[in-house]
C-alpha cells in the first residue's frame, strides 16, 4: 500500500504538463463562473435590478434606495456566501485528508453541532451578563466572541468523536456514525436551550441552526475575514504535511513527518475554518463533504491543486445555493443549509456505497 | 427451544415488570397531580370518578389524562416497533428513527397537511406511506452493503436527515402556520387531546395483538437464512410484513407525538439488560410486550421531567438514547 501510494505521489511529475493545463483551465472556468454568479446574485432578488443600476450604485451614483439595497443587503450577503463556502470546502478537504476518511465533513463528524452548542450557550451567557450588568449594547462585542466559542465547541466535539471512534485504526463508517450520534445528542441540547431560554429569539435561532445567510451585512463579513486569513495561512502551511499524511503512517514518518503534531494542527485548522463560518452563517451542511470529491474529479488528488479548486468550488456552490434559496420561492426564502443538505445526502450515500464496495 | 427460553427468566421478568410499573405509576401520578394548577390526590381521584364536574374534573379528564395516555401508547408502540426492527434486521442498532422511518412518516404527514390539506385519518395513511418509502429506501441502499449493522444504521440516519431537511423545505416554502408543526417535530406531549388518544390506541392494540400472535414467527426469523429456506419459509415476505407493522406503529406514534427518537432503541436493550443473563435468548413472546411496557414507562418518566422543566419530551429522549447508541456502536465489530 505504502509503496503504491508513493509511486502515485511521484508520478504526476511525469505528466505534469497536461495536469497543469487542466488545473489552469478548471481554475479559470471556476473563476468565470464565480464572477457570473456574483453578478447574477446582485441582479436577482425581491427587487430585480438591471446591470446599469448596479453599476451606478457601485460607483456611488444613482438611486439612494438601490444604493442601500446593494451595499447593505445583496453585496455583503453574496460576498459572505463566497467566503463561507470557501471555509466549509477547505475544512472538509483538510478533514478528509487528515483522518483519511472519504465521509468526513464538519457536519458529519460533529464539529457543527459542537460549535452550535457553544454558540447558543455563549449567547445565553452573554445575555445573562448583559442583563445583570444592566447595559444592553455590546452586539459587536458579542459577535466578535462567537467564533472563539464556536472554535472551542467544535474542537471539543471533534476530539470527543475521535476518541469514541479510536481503535487500532479509525474506521470511516464508525467515525461517521459516532459523529452523527454525538451530533444528534448535542443538537438536542441546543434545542433544549433554545426552547427553554430562547424567548423572542427562538425563530431566528432555528433558522440560523438550519444554516442561513439571511440579513447578513458587512459587520459579519469583517468579523469573518481575519479568520479566513488565518485559515488560509494554516491551509497553505499544511500543504506538504497533509500530502504526506495521506500515506501509511510508516511512510510518512520515514519522510520525516511528526505525525501527531501535524494531525493536531490540521484538525485545529479544519475546525477553525468550519467554526468561524458557523458563527456567522450557521452550519451549512455537506458543502465540506461534497466539494472535495467534486474537486478531485476535476483536477485529481494532488493537494496543491486540490486546495484552490476546492475553495473556488465551495464558493460557487454556496453562492449558487444561496441565490436559489432566496429567489426560488419569493417572497419567502429557504435556509441555504436545507438546500445543501438535500443535495449533499445523496452524494454521501453514494460515497458510502462506494466505500462499502471497496471494503467488501 | 421455547421452554429453555421461557423457564429461567421468570424472576427477572417479574422484577423488570415491577420496576416498569413503579416508573409508570410515578409518571402517571406526576402527570395527573402536577402542573400549573396543583391538585391534591383526593381531588384527582374524585375527578376521575364518573359524574364528577367542575374545573378539577375538566383539567384532569380533558387536559392531563389524554396527555398521559398518549405518552403511554406512543411509548408502547415505539418500544415494540424497535424490538421488531432489531429482530428482522438482526441489527442491535435498529430503531425507527435510525432506519429513516420516523422522518419519512413525519414527511408524509407534513406533506399531506401542507400540500393537500387532508383530514387526520388520511394523514396517518400518508405517514405510513412515507415511513414505508423511507424504510424501503434505506434497505434498498443498505442491501447493496449486505445490511451490515454499521452501514445500515449510517444509511438510515442519512435518510432520516434527508427527510428532516425535506420537511423544513416544505414548511418554509408553504404559507401554512408552521410554529405548531415545528414544536410537534421536536416530539412533544403538550396539549394532547382525546383525539390523539383515539388516533393511537387501535393501532397500538392491534400491534400488541399481532405481536403476541406472531411471536413464534419472529423467533423463527432470527434463525439463519439457510435454515429458514430449508424450512420452506418465505423470508422476504415475512420480513416485509413485520417491517410494515413496525412502520405502522411508528407512524401512529409520530402522528400523535412527533418523532420521539431512540425510544425504540432503548426499550428492547433495557429489557435484555434487565433480564441478564437470559436477556439475549429472550423469545419474542416476552420481548415484545416487555419492550412495549419499558417504552411506555420511559416516555412517561421522561414526560414527568419534561412537564417539570417545560422541555419537549423528544429532546429528553435523544439525551437518554444517544449515549446508548454510541455505546452500541463501540460494541459493534467491523
Amino acid at each position: 500500500m505504502g509503496a503504491r501510494s508513493f509511486i502515485a505521489f511521484t508520478a504526476p511529475t511525469q505528466s505534469a504538463s497536461p495536469a497543469r493545463w487542466r488545473f489552469i483551465m478548471v481554475g479559470a472556468l471556476l473563476l468565470a463562473a464565480l464572477a457570473a454568479l456574483l453578478g447574477l446574485s446582485l441582479l436577482l432578488g425581491a427587487v430585480p435590478l438591471e446591470a446599469r443600476q448596479i453599476w451606478l450604485a457601485l460607483s456611488g451614483e444613482g438611486d439612494a434606495t438601490i444604493h442601500a439595497l446593494l451595499w447593505n443587503l445583496r453585496l455583503p450577503r453574496s460576498l459572505l456566501a463566497v467566503v463561507v463556502g470557501l471555509h466549509f470546502a477547505l475544512s472538509g478537504l483538510i478533514l478528509q485528508a487528515v483522518i483519511r476518511n472519504p465521509l468526513a465533513d464538519p457536519g458529519v463528524i460533529g464539529v457543527s453541532s459542537g460549535a452550535s452548542l457553544a454558540i447558543v450557550a455563549f449567547l445565553l451567557l452573554a445575555d445573562f451578563i448583559n442583563a445583570s450588568l444592566g447595559h444592553d449594547g455590546g452586539r459587536l462585542l458579542t459577535l466578535a466572541g462567537l467564533p472563539f466559542a464556536a472554535l472551542l465547541g467544535g474542537l471539543g466535539s471533534a476530539l470527543l468523536v475521535l476518541a469514541l471512534s479510536w481503535r487500532a485504526a479509525i474506521s470511516p463508517v464508525r467515525l461517521a456514525l459516532n459523529g452523527v450520534a454525538v451530533g444528534a445528542v448535542l443538537n438536542a441540547l441546543v434545542m433544549w436551550i433554545v426552547v427553554a431560554w430562547g424567548g423572542a429569539r427562538t425563530e431566528i435561532t432555528v433558522i440560523w441552526l438550519a444554516g442561513s445567510l439571511y440579513g447578513r451585512d458587512f459587520d459579519h463579513l469583517a468579523l469573518l475575514l481575519p479568520w479566513s486569513a488565518l485559515g488560509l495561512a494554516g491551509a497553505w502551511l499544511l500543504l506538504r504535511p497533509l500530502s504526506l499524511l495521506r500515506f501509511d503512517d510508516d511512510v510518512a514518518r520515514g519522510l520525516g513527518l511528526h505525525l501527531l503534531r501535524w494531525r493536531l494542527v490540521a484538525l485545529v485548522v479544519a475546525v477553525l475554518l468550519a467554526a468561524s463560518a458557523i458563527a456567522v452563517a450557521g452550519p451549512i451542511g455537506f458543502v465540506g463533504l461534497v466539494i472535495p470529491h467534486l474537486a478531485r474529479l476535476l483536477v485529481g488528488s494532488e493537494l496543491r491543486r486540490l486546495l484552490p479548486v476546492s475553495a473556488l468550488c465551495g464558493a460557487v456552490l454556496t453562492l449558487g445555493a444561496d441565490t436559489v434559496a432566496r429567489t426560488a420561492i419569493q417572497p419567502l426564502e429557504l435556509p441555504v443549509g436545507v438546500l445543501t443538505t438535500l443535495l449533499g445526502i445523496p452524494v454521501f450515500l453514494i460515497l458510502l456505497q462506494r466505500h462499502a464496495g471497496k471494503t467488501a | 427451544m421455547s421452554t429453555r427460553l421461557h423457564g429461567p427468566a421468570g424472576g427477572g421478568t417479574r422484577a423488570l415488570i415491577a420496576a416498569c410499573m413503579l416508573l409508570l405509576g410515578l409518571g402517571a401520578a406526576g402527570a395527573l397531580l402536577l402542573g400549573d394548577f396543583a391538585l391534591s390526590p383526593r381531588a384527582v381521584l374524585q375527578a376521575l370518578l364518573p359524574g364528577a364536574d367542575g374545573s378539577a374534573a375538566f383539567i384532569v379528564r380533558e387536559l392531563r389524562l389524554p396527555r398521559l395516555l398518549v405518552g403511554v401508547l406512543a411509548g408502547a408502540g415505539l418500544g415494540m416497533a424497535g424490538a421488531i426492527i432489531q429482530s428482522i434486521t438482526r441489527n442491535p442498532l435498529g430503531e425507527p428513527g435510525l432506519m429513516g422511518v420516523s422522518a419519512g412518516a413525519a414527511f408524509g404527514m407534513v406533506a399531506s397537511m401542507v400540500l393537500f390539506d387532508l383530514p387526520a385519518a388520511r394523514m396517518l395513511l400518508c405517514g405510513v406511506a412515507g415511513g414505508l418509502f423511507a424504510a424501503l429506501l434505506t434497505f434498498g441502499l443498505a442491501a447493496r452493503m449486505r445490511l451490515q449493522p454499521l452501514y445500515l444504521t449510517l444509511t438510515g440516519m442519512s435518510v432520516n436527515l434527508f427527510f428532516a431537511a425535506a420537511i423544513t423545505l416544505l414548511l418554509v416554502s408553504s404559507s401554512v402556520e408552521a410554529n405548531g408543526i415545528y414544536y410537534w417535530l421536536t416530539g412533544s406531549l403538550a396539549n394532547r387531546t382525546w383525539q390523539h388518544v383515539h388516533l393511537l390506541w387501535p393501532w397500538v392494540l392491534l400491534g400488541l395483538a399481532l405481536g403476541a400472535v406472531c411471536a413464534r414467527l419472529l423467533d423463527l426469523l432470527a434463525l439463519d437464512d439457510s435454515v429458514l429456506r430449508a424450512l420452506g419459509m418465505r423470508i422476504a415476505t415475512w420480513r416485509l410484513l413485520f417491517g410494515a407493522l413496525a412502520v405502522l406503529l411508528t407512524a401512529a406514534a409520530v402522528a400523535a407525538t412527533g418523532p420521539l427518537a431512540f425510544i425504540g432503541l432503548v426499550a428492547p436493550h433495557l429489557v435484555r439488560f434487565g433480564l441478564r443473563p437470559h436477556g439475549d435468548a429472550l423469545g419474542h413472546r416476552q420481548l415484545l410486550p416487555l419492550s412495549a411496557l419499558v417504552g411506555a414507562s420511559l416516555v412517561c418518566g421522561a414526560d414527568l421531567v419534561a412537564n417539570w422543566r417545560m422541555v419537549p419530551v423528544g429532546i429528553l429522549c435523544v439525551l437518554l438514547g444517544g449515549p446508548l447508541l454510541i455505546h452500541l456502536i463501540r460494541k459493534q465489530e467491523n
